[in-house]
């Protein structure tokens, strides 16, 4: 049995209706794979919440809703949680970065590089392949297994 | 409520599109059109039996697969509400469930700005 661990962007544009993302996913789980996604990824997925004008209690009942039903049909396998080892091994990670890289000042780039080291500290200690669209951001961890998640986004130019 | 008796209020309209996209799990939005279109042309009961034996098509790809079982699964919940609509007020949901599935994209901040 395959088994993979999908970042939190390619959650997103699953549960945000891409095209691409739906057919990838599907396509993944038709194919045999395991898909396992990270308690960071949920987290992550909250992000812009607090902003939005409509209800907010209506839009997580309903994003807990779709996760279940995900889980149900077996399209997440399992939500991982973060444990200690994988904190450590996280730090770790970001240590490792810092050693070598300077993160660009992007507002943000710290915060998402942070929940990126979550993800693949989650992938390595699991033994799963890690599917991202950002192979960069991963490539640079050697004992990291990182596959692309090879679709593309297109915006259909959709009028509100 | 029997169609054209008592109309719903646009506030209703708005909140029982809001329940509905709710739930639609892993839907391509172009398979969504095309389901529409298909519900206001021959009623809600053959547009759900047309996604039940859609979700099942071996010609299908998995992506329209998937969309095909949210919505038999989901429009089978809300059949009794959808069936006492009007087909002018059906459109009208159809159109808002629409908005609100492509509204989820700007909510959530979906495109980091680091990529």
């Amino acid at each position: 049995m395959r088994k993979g661990l999908v970042d939190s962007m390619v959650l997103m544009h699953y549960d945000n209706a891409h095209e691409g993302a739906v057919e990838w996913w599907e396509g993944k789980v038709e194919d045999g794979w395991k898909v396992y996604i990270s308690e960071v990824s949920l987290m992550e997925r909250l992000k812009g919440v607090a902003g939005l004008s409509g209800s907010r209690e209506a839009y997580l009942k309903a994003f807990r809703f779709r996760i279940q039903q995900m889980k149900k049909e077996r399209k997440i396998c399992r939500i991982l949680p973060v444990t200690r080892d994988i904190c450590r091994k996280a730090r770790l990670l970001l240590e490792q970065y810092c050693k070598n890289f300077t993160p660009s000042p992007k507002r943000g780039r710290m915060e998402a590089l942070i929940c990126d080291m979550f993800i693949a500290a989650t992938a390595l200690k699991y033994d799963l392949i890690l599917f991202t669209q950002n192979l960069k951001d991963f490539e640079w961890i050697d004992a990291l297994n990182v596959e692309e998640a090879d679709y593309e986004i297109q915006e259909e130019g959709e009028a509100p | 409520m029997s169609k054209g008796e008592l109309l719903m209020t646009t506030d209703e309209k708005v909140e029982l599109a809001q329940r509905i996209e709710g739930q639609l799990t892993g839907i391509i939005p172009s398979e969504w059109n095309k389901w529409c279109a298909y519900a206001r042309r021959f009623g809600i009961k053959k547009a759900i039996q047309f996604a039940q034996i859609m979700q099942n098509s071996p010609s299908l790809r998995p992506g329209p697969k998937q969309s095909y079982r949210t919505i038999s699964q989901v429009m089978g919940r809300f059949r009794k509400d959808l069936e006492k609509l009007s087909q002018d007020e059906l459109a009208e949901v159809f159109g808002y469930v629409r908005r609100f599935l492509f509204a989820r994209r700007g909510e959530t901040h979906e495109e980091r700005t680091r990529r």
